[in-house]
């Protein structure tokens, strides 16, 4: 069955680099948004997410970023997409969130983005 | 020719892949692009989730999916028996992604996306069967006109 692949690590000045892989729709949202929430609870407020191998999100997924990108902000953090797929980048575009969030086409470009 | 697929699932975000799959099936032998075939499958994946979602207050239930790909547009078709849904103004043409981020709001981006892919959104309830059905219309790209050159 279609599911999602998450990875995790702690890069440099605070950073959390998040790969996301697979299907981030309705069934498999809360995988995203609990481990974002445990990021968070470790006091760590600036992601990069890497969604080069999502193949697939729908509007709970990405609400799941939207309802996270203000708490990080507030706590002097952001999220940085890292490589989003063209389906993926389709639907930020409808939803408008290509406007919002910041997006990088490598990982030091990401990184860069919290110096 | 129309092509038609019916599918029946249970109300759970599990099938939710198996439509998407099989609505992509459907789609590849259509005129669609690439693009437009992403897009399409969002808006019946969004459908089928708040279906799967709300329509049967936690309890088990049906869905009934029809797609109908004619010469002229693709058609899908979502029936259920569940609560009788009203989308009233959740139906929206337009949202405040700004007001999304800053109260934190998760939900209520489905809708839009539906209505931002599909050409029409309908939904209707038919009280005497106790059935609410979605119906979405995407109609198929006029083929390029032909271009007659000029002889010599």
């Amino acid at each position: 069955m279609p599911d999602l692949k998450l990875s995790q690590e702690t890069l440099p000045q605070g950073v959390c680099y998040i790969e996301a892989k697979g299907f981030l729709d309705a069934h498999t949202f809360e995988e995203m948004e609990q481990l974002i929430n445990s990021v968070f609870r470790q006091n760590c407020f600036r992601l990069i997410v890497k969604l080069e191998e999502l193949q697939y999100i729908s509007s709970a997924g990405a609400g799941v970023f939207v309802g996270a990108i203000g708490r990080a902000k507030e706590n002097g953090g952001d999220i940085v997409f890292l490589k989003p797929s063209p389906p993926v980048k389709e639907v930020f575009d409808l939803l408008g969130l290509s406007a919002i969030f910041q997006f990088a086409s490598s990982r030091d470009e990401a990184q860069g983005c919290f110096s | 020719m129309t092509v038609r697929r019916t599918l029946s699932i249970a109300n759970d975000s599990s099938e939710l892949s198996t439509v998407r799959t099989i609505v992509k099936e459907l789609l590849d032998d259509s005129p669609f692009d690439q693009t437009w075939q992403n897009k399409i499958i969002v808006a019946v994946d969004e459908a089928l989730a708040n279906v799967v979602e709300h329509a049967y207050e936690g309890d088990r239930g049906v869905i009934e999916i029809l797609l109908e790909l004619a010469p002229d547009r693709l058609q899908v078709v979502i029936r259920d028996q569940g609560v009788k849904f009203d989308p009233g103004s959740r139906l929206r043409s337009e949202i405040d992604i700004h007001e999304h981020i800053r109260k934190g709001l998760k939900g209520g981006l489905g809708m839009f996306l539906m209505q931002q892919i599909m050409d029409e959104v309908r939904f209707t309830q038919d009280a005497q069967h106790c059935v609410n059905e979605l119906v979405m219309i995407k109609r198929l790209p006029e083929p390029e006109p032909q271009i007659q050159s000029e002889s010599d």
